[in-house]
């Protein structure tokens, strides 16, 4: 039975050979189908993981609740005939105790904001300060990689040091490492002690400083100036991070700080940010882009499908008479059946084969073209290799069943 | 071998045509018979229910025994493979197939080992001196050449029975004298050979001869 499959294919395999151009054209659909499904769901994959990865690296047990700016809130304070005024907004000192006395036992670190502008030398860096504590870095996934980091004597002595992220450190003039450069933030003097790598929404290019040195230079109040108007913003904490002691405790720990800042804001000049939350949606939106995806591969498969289904009605009325002597010399209906199917499954699997190979070699071309990554996986290939199968049988049975159905005199009279 | 009784058979519906209206005959094992008429007697009709190709409207047609009406389309074409060798006034080589595929081909359907259908077919092809071109399609063969081709592949799996429609209305005389030649040595080796011709000279080189005419037997047919 085995040889007489393989013969059958063999077969079949001929008679797409003999006719080269046709076999190809309907080879096309199935091809371009089997391609397109094997490159999306490659980028699918690749776009997820960087996603995840970077969401992971926010820390699953995480909850931060960051400050923010309301776009339309006015000066709470006015003073002066010129327009200036006090904002104040965002997390404060008093939310953080409510948390803490709220969740005593949860640790968590505070970041402070520094809103001055940073310079090496001259040269303006597009960077966000941040004030932190050496405990900071162990919330996140970091690593340090040039220097040292950040350590209690800094925090202690409000030292004037700064670390720097990868980003930030690729702006900074001249040549050699970050480290042992100046930086002028604001109108105060830092030393670059060291580099890291820390996951952070957006990869921004950032530079720590001990916390205390942050509180100490530069208070809570900035000043900014602009169309002859002063605007002064007060912003007590600009981050506060929770550790939670396990990802089943992140909602509960989420719930209650949404609770307190709730209870305490009126204005939205907060934003709760629950790693594992985002991470729960992200998987989620994930399996409707794949299947999204995979419903757009369908379609074109389908269109393949149709193409084979149309040439495997030509060829059938093609050989009418050869399907007649077939059948007089011995054919049953189930040999002629199956004939026709493999003819139909080795076009449809030949395009799956085809396909993949195409797809696979997409996959580095729209990395090139979009820069996302494409991952190509065991699972996409097996599933466009099942469909194009699926595809043949579906579409080939019809034509062949047609073949099988035909009176044989009739067939032999056929001119 | 076969017996046909009071065979009718009718095409269409709304305007029926009868093209038997009951046939009787009795071929016997290792016969050689010519059934002869006109063109539009029916003869090629009563071949193909000679041949299992075709069912009659009414009557019966009895194949090595069985009641043909009995049995499945596919234990038909099971019987048609092994028991009955088919040869056609055109041929009916596939195109795109080698002679010694063309001839091997009944052995596929017997599933028949590839090894083994290969040295059969061959034997066959030497059998009617083709085996020198057995590699070549039939469009490259002559008429003569392709109708041996033809008989070899009716050979290919001993049947009893050889079924042969007009085997030389498309060759010259010389050829179809060859071919005859063939039959006549089939017959003599213990094959029935029924040739279905409306050429009365070959006809009259067969030793038992039945005439046709507008669906009836008129002359030889069983009583």
């Amino acid at each position: 039975m085995i040889i007489w499959l393989l013969e059958l294919f063999r077969d079949s395999l001929r008679n797409l050979v003999r006719h080269k151009l046709r076999s190809s054209l309907t080879l096309l659909g199935v091809i371009f189908g089997v391609a397109s499904v094997i490159t999306m769901l490659a980028i699918g994959e690749g776009a997820q993981r960087t996603v995840l990865a970077e969401i992971e690296g926010l820390g699953l047990k995480n909850i931060i609740v960051e400050s923010v700016r309301p776009p339309d809130v006015t000066s709470s304070t006015e003073s002066g005939s010129g327009g200036s005024g006090l904002l104040r907004y965002g997390v404060t000192h008093r939310d953080v105790a409510q948390i803490r006395g709220a969740l005593p036992h949860l640790p968590l670190t505070l970041v402070k904001d520094v809103k001055d502008r940073v310079y090496c030398g001259s040269r303006r860096l597009n960077v966000e300060t941040r004030g932190v504590t050496p405990e900071y870095f162990e919330y996140f996934d970091s690593a340090l990689i040039q220097g040292q980091p950040l350590s209690f004597l800094h925090e202690r002595e409000a030292m004037p040091v700064a670390v720097l992220t990868a980003e930030a450190a690729a702006q900074l003039p001249g040549i050699g490492g970050a480290v042992g450069k100046n930086l002028k933030i604001g109108a105060k003097h830092f030393r670059v002690i060291g580099v890291v790598s820390i996951t952070t929404r957006g990869n921004k290019a950032l530079v720590f400083i001990p916390s205390r040195t942050a509180e100490s230079q530069f208070g809570d109040t900035s000043i900014k100036q602009e169309a002859g108007r002063m605007e002064f913003t007060r912003n007590e904490v600009g981050q506060v991070v929770m550790l939670a002691g396990s990802e089943s405790e992140v909602p509960g720990v989420a719930a209650a700080v949404k609770r307190i800042f709730t209870k305490n804001h009126v204005d939205a000049d907060y934003q709760i940010t629950v790693p594992l939350d985002i991470l729960k949606s992200r998987q989620r939106t994930q399996q409707i882009f794949n299947f999204v995806l995979i419903a757009i591969a369908c379609i074109s498969l389908l269109v393949g499908g149709i193409g084979i289904m149309n040439i495997m009605l030509a060829i059938v009325v093609e050989r009418i008479r050869e399907i007649g002597i077939r059948r007089a010399i011995g054919a049953r209906r189930f040999d002629i059946f199956m004939q026709f199917l493999s003819e139909a499954l080795t076009m449809s699997v030949l395009g799956g084969i085809l396909g993949c190979l195409l797809g696979i070699g997409m996959c580095p071309v729209a990395t090139a073209w979009t820069g996302w990554p494409a991952i190509i996986n065991l699972r996409a290939i097996l599933l466009s290799f099942a469909v194009s199968f699926s595809v043949g049988v579906i579409f080939g049975t019809a034509p062949a069943l047609h073949a099988a159905r035909l009176d044989p005199v009739e067939a032999l009279r056929y001119e | 071998m076969i017996s046909l009784s009071a065979i009718r058979k009718t095409y269409g519906m709304e305007q029926p045509l009868e093209v038997l209206r009951g046939v009787s005959l009795e071929i016997p094992d290792n016969d050689f018979l010519a059934i002869v008429g006109p063109s539009g007697s029916g003869k090629s009709t009563l071949l193909h229910i000679m041949g299992l190709l075709d069912r009659p409207t009414s009557g019966e047609l009895h194949f090595e025994g069985k009641n043909v009406a009995q049995l499945s389309d596919d234990e038909l074409s099971g019987l048609r493979g092994s028991s009955i060798g088919f040869v056609f006034q055109s041929f009916h080589l596939i195109s795109h197939l080698s002679t010694l595929e063309n001839v091997e081909l009944p052995l596929f359907y017997l599933r028949v080992p590839p090894g083994k259908r290969r040295e059969i077919a061959r034997e066959c092809l030497h059998r009617v001196q083709m085996d020198h071109r057995e590699k070549h399609l039939p469009t490259q063969l002559s008429g003569g050449e392709c109708q041996r081709v033809a008989i070899a592949r009716s050979l290919v799996t001993h049947p009893p029975l050889i079924l042969a429609d007009e085997p030389t209305g498309n060759l010259d005389t010389k050829t179809g004298s060859e071919i005859f030649r063939i039959f006549t040595d089939l017959h003599e080796e213990g094959h029935t050979v029924v040739i279905i011709t409306h050429d009365r000279g070959l006809a009259a080189r067969v030793p038992h001869r039945v005439g046709i005419m507008d669906g009836l037997i008129v002359d030889g047919g069983a009583a």
